[in-house]
């Protein structure tokens, strides 16, 4: 779209988006305010034009963001915000020469590398991706669960495997990533390592009953029997442990059935 | 540190004078505040003018701070842990740059050697986890517009609970308008809830205002700093991974933090994986759950509008919400929109409005008012779908100042009004107020569990 459709867009509509967006609504009263009163102040620009992005309002966004731009081009944080946006819209090309560019201009901005990773990931560029997740995770002090899948998805199986034991020894069982490295194990036929995490998490665990269980599954899907079936018994002793109110409930009921069936099954 | 006999009544009032901070060259201008409660530790925090080492002095007999904690290193921002602690036990503590010396041996210290107040701080930690204790829940949604709604808030709070003790304070997001700065914060939180800072554990969840300042996939930004979360299940529940979303316990209660604002919502997501995990893990009767993003409102925001609040609302409701009640959750906590709803006790209402049906989402069609048609009662097996209350509390800093439908079928009363609320957890009883700006009960209901 051309800067003038931009501009015309912006005109047109900017009173009726705004009006239905009470976030949006309160946020913009103020700016408007301040940019009437500095209409030559960059910043504000970038603000409104977060704003709006926030709002999934591209259109509105990025006009501001080029009169941002047009003001101060090199206002820190404008190419991140940028990139983001392009990022959003699935514009990946004009997403990685905003992020490149914010990278040049501040070397260790994680949140813009792991932007840029995104998009590398998208353009199927995996090298590149899997650079500057190494580099962000690097930097932080805690990696977010979702920023370990992502790098984990782009790995080989073995090496995502790697990756995510290393993560799980750093930053906890975190359900998902177990999950991840579960099915990634068996998939490879590993059977052992994935009954070592689920082990991990089962022994720690207030209400191991299901970790037991599914320990259970993945020993009978994997033909060895005895071993099933003593988990399967041994979800039954967990299930024996809880308070009679819990014991009791109906989808404890539902599961203390199923494992005698299962257990009768192996048999 | 050895101190002569003689000198240490007068050192340690001189050192206490020099209040808020034990050093006279230094000012805590921040806290202390306290962060992940659990029965044995508690984590102590405040921020001081200039650097310096990082010493909690504490004990259980105000005279006597004889227990001393200190963080490595020199700093403005300090994080001290305290371990080793007695459950359902009140501590005593002064925060500074050196630890209080102790009272000669042999004799007590007497009043006047006693850290002032303005130094002298105290805690109760939380009992243990399991059995049922009297625990009271002050609920702030929204609350950081800094102005005279919210510091009148605050005070009808006060009033209200007079001289019984406030075990824990859960913040909805939105805590410090208009974009969770650290000076937002300052003037908002810091500066507004002193006392109860120095004395209760804050938690809190991400607001789109402080998001402004934070990110999540980083865990960074101005929330983050500010807040010490767990990430590792330090305070019950299952390991997270992030301060982004968390669970603890207290007492018999399971309390569920999730991030309605800046981590990934789909079905499959790693908070939803989490939440699954910890749901089935827990064994507390009560399960409170809390987060930004209301899933029902017609408020200062609509959650039927796809695009209001970019889907959120949408996907806390039809995503979040049917897992919460498969796990049996008896109350969700959330802000964002201006104002104050309260549902009926429901079941399966994931749509929008236009598509709740009272004979097939209402559990019980009664007040929930003991002084009323009656309290609401649920088994105590934990057991899926038999109803929640879905509580919309965002009005701790100001009510919306514009006429806004309140017309949601699925709450049995809508108030545009300020003010707070308070839940109070009494073993299988689960009594809610919502007291207004004036001190006025304008809402309360009760569920009791059999």
């Amino acid at each position: 779209m051309s800067r003038a459709a931009i501009w015309f867009t912006h005109a047109l509509f900017g009173v009726c988006l705004t009006a239905a967006h009470p976030g949006l609504e309160l946020g913009m009263e103020q700016l408007n305010g301040e940019i009437a009163g500095s209409p030559r102040d960059a910043e504000l620009y970038l603000k409104r034009g977060e704003l709006y992005a926030q709002h999934e309002d591209p259109v509105q966004a990025e006009a501001n963001f080029l009169r941002a731009a047009e003001l101060s081009p090199a206002l820190p944080g404008l190419r991140q915000s940028r990139g983001q946006l392009a990022l959003a819209q699935r514009q990946f090309s004009e997403a990685l020469v905003h992020l490149n560019q914010a990278l040049v201009e501040e070397p260790t901005n994680t949140s813009a590398q792991i932007l840029r990773a995104r998009v590398y990931t998208a353009l199927k560029n995996i090298p590149a991706a899997l650079a500057d997740y190494a580099a962000a995770s690097s930097r932080l002090t805690s990696v977010h669960p979702e920023l370990v899948l992502e790098h984990a998805r782009i790995l080989p199986p073995s090496e995502a495997l790697q990756h995510l034991d290393r993560a799980l020894t750093q930053i906890g069982y975190v359900p998902a990533l177990l999950n991840q490295a579960i099915a990634i194990a068996l998939s490879l036929g590993l059977t052992d390592e994935a009954l070592r995490w689920l082990d991990h998490a089962v022994s720690t665990s207030e209400r191991p009953e299901l970790g037991l269980k599914r320990r259970g599954d993945i020993l009978a899907a994997a033909g060895r029997r005895p071993e099933a079936i003593k988990a399967y018994l041994n979800a039954q002793k967990a299930i024996n442990n809880l308070p009679p109110w819990l014991r009791e409930s109906p989808e404890i009921t539902q599961l203390s059935s199923e494992l005698s069936r299962l257990t009768a099954s192996q048999s | 540190m050895h101190y002569p006999r003689l000198l240490q009544p007068a050192l340690l009032l001189a050192l206490i004078l020099a209040s808020p901070s034990i050093d006279a060259a230094t000012t805590v201008v921040r806290g202390p505040y306290l962060q992940i409660p659990t029965p044995t530790s508690m984590v102590v925090r405040w921020r001081t003018d200039t650097t310096e080492p990082s010493v909690v002095s504490f004990g259980t007999d105000r005279t006597q701070l004889t227990q001393v904690s200190r963080a490595e290193g020199v700093t403005a921002e300090h994080v001290v842990e305290l371990v080793g602690l007695k459950p359902a036990t009140k501590y005593f503590y002064s925060v500074g740059g050196v630890a209080v010396p102790p009272p000669a041996a042999g004799k007590k210290a007497g009043a006047e050697d006693a850290p002032g107040r303005a130094s002298l701080y105290n805690f109760t930690t939380p009992p243990p986890v399991g059995p049922a204790q009297p625990t009271r829940i002050w609920v702030l949604g929204d609350p950081g517009t800094k102005g005279a709604t919210q510091a009148a808030v605050r005070d009808a709070y006060n009033k209200f609970n007079g001289k019984n003790s406030t075990d824990l304070v859960l913040l909805l997001g939105d805590n410090a308008y208009p974009d969770g700065t650290d000076a937002d914060y300052q003037k908002a939180i810091f500066e507004m809830y002193p006392q109860t800072l120095a004395t209760v554990p804050f938690w809190s969840t991400l607001g789109n205002h402080d998001g402004k300042s934070a990110n999540s996939a980083t865990q960074s930004g101005v929330y983050y700093d500010i807040f010490t979360l767990p990430t590792r299940a330090q305070a019950g529940g299952v390991v997270s991974g992030t301060e982004a979303y968390y669970s603890f316990d207290y007492a018999n209660t399971h309390f569920i933090c999730l991030d309605s604002h800046d981590s990934e919502r789909s079905a499959n997501s790693p908070m939803m994986q989490w939440l699954k995990s910890d749901l089935i893990a827990t064994q507390r009767d009560w399960i409170i759950a809390f987060f930004h993003h209301p899933t029902y409102t017609k408020g200062t925001h609509d959650s039927d509008k796809d695009s209001d609040s970019a889907g959120r609302m949408n996907d806390m409701r039809a995503l979040f919400l049917p897992v919460l009640e498969q796990g049996g959750v008896d109350l969700v906590l959330t802000g964002h929109s201006h104002v104050y709803e309260r549902s009926w006790l429901l079941d399966g209402h994931y749509g929008k409005s236009e598509t709740f049906n009272a004979a097939n989402h209402l559990k019980q069609k009664v007040s929930g008012r003991a002084d009323g048609d009656g309290v609401y009662r649920k088994p105590r097996a934990r057991s899926p779908h038999f109803g929640e209350i879905n509580v919309v509390t965002g009005s701790a800093g100001h009510a919306s100042s514009k006429p806004v439908p309140l017309n949601h079928p699925a709450f049995f009363l809508s108030l545009n009004e300020a003010g707070s609320s308070i839940v109070d957890v009494n073993g299988l009883k689960m009594e809610f107020t919502f007291l207004n700006e004036q001190g006025v009960k304008r809402d309360w209901f009760t569920i009791v569990k059999e």
